[in-house]
């Protein structure tokens, strides 16, 4: 006959009906000759019963109101909560491990980055800095940071062909899966870039910066170039996530929050694919 | 579970405002219901309404892989667990209808809705997500699985710690069952 042990064990399927066959009719046998564990069931029924008698709570008559006014709002003036991680976010945060042990190992981290100073693209770097170490813990907060630190504005999507001389990739065909959230003309050491903030799946933050030069290098000398999708990437490996920069379309963008190096290569595939045939 | 017309999630997609109106109406009772279980009477407006503001955002995100109900729930336990992360981290709210001092006050407790209100605000939240899956939203086994992107038998093995856990609360609150 079945032990106590394992029939507790096996108690909730049994009790919810998703028990079959010859465990089900152990544990009814077991039930019926064990007192205690038979008790166990009982609770297990008085348990129900309490929730169901609980009353049936209806939602305030104003809350509609309420949504269309926060639906209303500027999107980063609303919290963005983190949802917990799926099976195949976890999956995809052991993959970043691996990859980021490789870079680690380099030590192409942006803790030896801060040490640089001097010329154009150091400072960049330097300015950028708390943006970035900021970011995987909180992208919102860390837009606070970029705007606090540097000159910036929030962009209409239809007033961009007026304030920047070419239509930023991220905006006209963000990465698949993701939305545009926000647009902004950011003034960075480098030049003046257009930032696009896109919402993803599982509320992964994915930035880019579409900056107005070729040959804008936000994070200085450092981290590693490879080839990506066949474009010469410079990678860098922040806590839990990578920044990148590589050039398309006659520009040059940095794209800051990916998961890992193969989200890396879908996304400079991705805008390859979508720059204007002379630039490519 | 009630689906919602292709149609409607299909204009939801494309931010019409009826649509979303429609359902809101649709689903704003269980999904409040759930908050309340969750997180508790004083926050669950504030819950509901980022729920939804989540399911207007992110909708444009959902391929139709999964019912649109799983896809929902999901989100919705999501939003909770995240609300009682934060609040853990504040430290600022006691947990719902949690009295300060909780040992052996059933005397004070007549009503049963009452215990099991309190009870409930001190069960681990992933295990209290599991059981009001499955005893308010009459969940099976695989929906809950799908909902909440567990196995089955994780679905199981909480199921047992929540109500192990649920009884010794209640017995340590006075509770005879």
């Amino acid at each position: 006959m079945m032990d106590c042990s394992k029939t507790e064990q096996l108690l909730s399927r049994y009790y919810d009906n998703e028990l079959q066959g010859r465990e089900r009719i152990a544990v009814s046998q077991h039930l019926a000759a064990c007192a205690r564990c038979a008790r166990r069931a009982e609770e297990f029924r008085s348990l129900s019963e309490m929730v169901r008698r609980l009353p049936d709570p209806a939602p305030p008559a104003g809350l509609w109101a309420r949504i269309v006014a926060a639906l209303d709002q500027p999107a980063l003036t609303r919290p963005t909560p983190t949802p917990v991680p799926s099976r195949a976010r976890r999956v995809l945060q052991a993959r970043w491990l691996a990859a980021a042990a490789v870079l680690l190992a380099l030590g192409l981290t942006l803790g030896g980055l801060q040490r640089w100073r001097g010329s154009a693209p150091e400072e960049a770097m330097t300015s950028l800095t708390p943006y970035l170490q900021t970011f995987a813990e909180s992208p919102d907060r860390a837009q606070q940071i970029l705007l606090a630190r540097h000159e910036g504005e929030r962009l209409d999507i239809g007033d961009l062909r007026h304030r920047v001389p070419y239509r930023p990739l991220a905006v006209q065909r963000p990465p698949e899966g993701f939305v545009v959230d926000s647009v902004y003309l950011v003034k960075l050491s480098c030049c003046s870039c257009v930032e696009t903030i896109c919402r993803g799946p599982d509320g992964q933050t994915l930035v880019f910066f579409e900056h107005s030069r070729p040959d804008c290098h936000c994070f200085g000398h450092h981290g590693v170039t490879c080839q990506c999708a066949g474009r010469p990437t410079q990678i860098v490996a922040h806590a839990g996530y990578l920044a990148a920069t590589w050039r398309v379309d006659g520009r040059s963008v940095t794209a800051v929050g990916v998961r890992d190096l193969t989200q890396l290569v879908q996304l400079v595939g991705y805008f390859a694919r979508s720059e204007s045939p002379s630039a490519s | 579970m009630t689906a919602p017309t292709d149609q409607l999630v299909a204009a939801c997609q494309q931010q019409d405002r009826q649509a979303q109106q429609k359902l809101y109406e649709e689903f704003s009772g269980r999904l409040y219901r759930l908050a309340v279980r969750m997180v508790g009477n004083e926050d669950a407006d504030d819950v509901t309404q980022q729920i939804f503001l989540q399911v207007f955002r992110t909708i444009g995100q959902f391929g139709g892989r999964s019912r649109f109900e799983t896809w929902l729930y999901r989100l919705a336990v999501n939003e909770c667990l995240q609300h009682l992360r934060r609040r853990k981290q504040k430290a600022l709210q006691p947990l719902l209808g949690e009295p300060a001092s909780h040992q052996h006050d059933a005397e004070a407790r007549t009503e049963q809705r009452e215990l099991i209100e309190a009870a409930l605000g001190r069960l681990e939240p992933d295990l209290r997500a599991v059981f009001v899956l499955r005893e308010v939203e009459q969940m099976n086994y695989r929906e809950i699985a799908e909902a909440l992107d567990l196995s089955d038998g994780t679905v199981a093995s909480r199921l047992n710690r929540a109500r192990k856990q649920l009884r010794d609360i209640l017995l340590d609150m006075g509770w005879v069952p």
